[in-house]
């Protein structure tokens, strides 16, 4: 038999049980389909990753914390104080330190209300050391700073990325922070004045300045917060040599009894590609067990369709056709069910994820991280010839592998046994 | 006197749990170029075990076959489906593919010898007019009628230009005066275009159509007539 007729002839089985066909053809899609969303959404996450990340957290800066970034660990009770920027300053290498004194507190701000981390640092410092990021667009961030001083992110002042602008320079800010004294609640305010609004950052910058971040000097925050008591130091080194990061790392962790943490950019992005790595490897079996659950169905369906087309197999026989052409004919359905499922679930994956980034689903996760140290993330989909091409392949490869059973049942067939099939 | 077919001893035997069924018990049959042969017996004679082997569709218990001058029992299964190509077969119960149309199914045998498609359709078309079909070629097989059926069927059998035909009871689930025009038809084929035919039947008015009548009964062929 000619390859076209086989396939034509293939299709017009396929054709004779349509709903049954489809079901089959719908489990490729269903399997196809999740691989496309997931995958490209989760390489969307690891370009974010790489690219935000990476722009936003410069080679030669360590961030000193008492929170451990390691789900498994138990943190130490040791407490790291705005005066430890000393000892670290002290240490080889160091170029300069900033402690950062961050408390969660209600924002007015024009008519609208925030709650946002505000965070207590030393204005000078931290713009040399962010000197990329930490800078004014409008008004500017003074060298000698009052108490009354506040310097906010760009996302604080136009939230919904219009243009609407909430204040100006010089407007006022009431910042309250909630606390407790013995069984009281009190609740703290103070009124600042917006002395400069940061341009534009975008990405995630871990330690570094944010757009929905609130600056105010360190000073005044160790009034305000009635505590010297900080959860992260920034430093930056005078090189960004690996070995001196290194070196320097055990060296500030020694000193503080080894009780704290020194997250190097190296040791985050390894955090982050093995949480991404875990979270692929789980996506990755759930869709191949899809996939062989679609498997199983074609081979079910392909079974019953040889039960009903026995005879069928007898009289090709019958007429002369050789066992690997019948065969062949059989793999041809199963080829055209994995193809058209394959292409159809590319295409719904693809919608998927594209819709999932146009309804901003993934916003709310994104933005849900407000009060931390990452900012604004979003995930946009990637989309690879070479992943449309492997799921193409991986579906018919799997539809192939288990139709071969049902062809080769259909092709060792005797014809006499298969015409009296009833 | 070419012989196209002969079978020597041929016994075929089923189990039926542990019951041997003897179907055939000893068939010694020679089928010469251009005859019309018939054989004629009862319900459950063996006429179809006989004919399937004929047809080498099926291997005997014992005794061979011979088409032609292959020994069917000695043909790998390449060997027989090339065979099976040069055998005209017309079955008890039509066996045509249901979803596919009159001139679809008349294709299927020249499909499977890989004619190139409008190779395939002049021929088909050819024959169904022959049979008398010509204005049902686009039609399912549940779209015609039992006689109709049969047509399509000796058109499928003649298609790849077989050296000979074998039918199974061809009148077998029609009327009588349809199964008049398709004996004439098929007395035609071998009149006319001098078609080696073998037929099976279970009714003696279509045995005479034949130039020689064989009785089968209980598996054994129990004599031979000439009209
Ligand atoms: N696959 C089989 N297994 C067991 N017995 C069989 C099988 N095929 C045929 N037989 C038996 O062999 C005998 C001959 O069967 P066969 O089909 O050749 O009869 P037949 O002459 O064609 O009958 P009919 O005119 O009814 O078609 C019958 O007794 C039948 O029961
Ligand atoms: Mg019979």
């Amino acid at each position: 038999m000619l390859i076209r007729d086989a396939f034509s002839y293939a299709i017009s089985a396929i054709k004779r049980r349509k709903v049954r066909k489809g079901l089959a053809i719908l489990g490729v899609t269903i399997g196809i389909a999740a691989i496309i969303s997931i995958v490209s959404l989760s390489s969307g996450f690891q370009n974010l990753v790489s690219t935000q990340f990476e722009q936003g957290f410069s080679s030669d800066t360590l961030i000193v914390t008492t929170e451990s970034i390691s789900f498994v660990d138990t943190e130490s009770d040791l407490q790291l104080y705005v005066n430890d920027t000393d000892i670290i300053n002290g240490i080889e290498n160091v170029n300069q330190s900033a402690a950062l004194l961050q408390r969660t507190c209600a924002i007015h701000i024009g008519d609208q209300e925030y709650i946002l981390g505000v965070v207590g640092v030393d204005f000078e410092t931290y713009s040399m050391i962010f000197s990329n990021t930490f800078l004014a667009d409008s008004g500017s961030i003074p060298d000698a700073p009052d108490n009354k001083s506040v310097i906010i992110g760009a996302r604080v002042n136009d939230p919904w990325k219009n243009g609407s602008v909430l204040t100006s320079i010089g407007d006022e800010i009431n910042i309250t922070y909630t606390t407790r004294s013995g069984f009281e609640i009190e609740n703290r305010t103070y009124t600042g004045r917006i002395d400069a609004i940061l341009g534009e950052i975008g990405g995630t910058n871990i330690g570094g300045p944010i757009d929905i971040g609130l600056y105010i000097p360190i000073d005044t925050a160790e009034d305000f917060f009635e505590t010297d008591e900080v959860g992260t130091i920034i430093v930056q080194l005078t090189s960004s040599d690996e070995e001196v990061i290194e070196d320097t790392s055990n060296e500030i962790e020694e000193s503080f009894g080894n009780q704290i943490q020194v997250i190097t950019p190296k040791s985050v992005l390894e955090a982050i590609s093995s949480i991404i790595t875990t979270i692929e490897l789980f996506v990755s079996a759930i869709t191949a067990i899809s996939l062989i659950v679609a498997g199983v169905g074609i081979m079910n369906i392909m079974l019953t369709s040889l039960m009903e087309r026995t005879r069928e197999i007898g009289i090709l026989k019958a007429l002369g056709m050789h066992n690997r052409t019948v065969l062949g004919v059989f793999l041809n359905e199963a080829l055209l069910i994995g193809l058209i499922g394959s292409v159809l679930g590319i295409v719904t994956g693809s919608t998927l994820a594209l819709s999932i980034d146009q309804l901003g689903l993934l916003e709310n996760f994104t933005t849900g991280t407000y009060n931390t140290v990452l900012g604004e993330i979003s995930i946009r989909p990637v989309f690879e010839i070479s992943l449309f091409l492997n799921s193409l392949i991986f579906g018919v490869m799997i539809s192939v592998i288990f139709g071969l059973y049902p062809a080769w049942r259909a092709a060792r067939m005797e014809p006499v046994d298969a015409l009296r099939h009833e | 006197m070419v012989t196209v077919l002969q079978t020597e001893n041929l016994e075929k035997n089923y189990m039926l749990g542990n019951i041997p069924v003897h179907a055939l018990r000893g068939v010694n049959l020679e089928v010469a170029e251009g005859d019309f042969v018939a054989i004629l017996g009862p319900s459950g004679s063996g006429k179809s075990t006989l004919l399937n082997l004929l047809g080498a569709l099926d291997t005997p218990s014992a005794g061979s076959v011979r088409i032609g001058n292959s020994d069917v029992s000695v043909l790998n299964d390449s060997e027989l489906a090339l065979l099976r190509r040069r055998i005209g077969i017309v079955f008890q119960f039509f066996n045509l593919v249901s979803r596919l149309t009159a001139r679809e199914n008349v294709e299927l045998p020249l499909s499977i010898a890989n004619f190139p498609r409008s190779k395939r359709r002049e021929i088909a078309e050819d024959l169904l007019e022959m049979v008398g079909l010509k204005d049902r070629m686009t039609h399912k097989p549940s779209e015609l009628s039992g006689g109709e059926r049969q047509r399509v069927a000796i058109a499928r059998a003649l298609a790849s230009k077989p050296q000979f035909l074998l039918m199974d009871e061809p009148t077998g689930n029609i009327d009588s005066k349809t199964a008049k025009e398709l004996m004439t038809l098929v007395k035609d084929l071998n009149t006319k275009h001098g078609m080696t035919i073998v037929m099976v039947t279970h009714d003696r008015t279509m045995a005479k159509y034949a130039t020689r009548v064989l009785e089968l009964l209980d598996g054994q062929i129990k004599k031979e007539a000439c009209n």
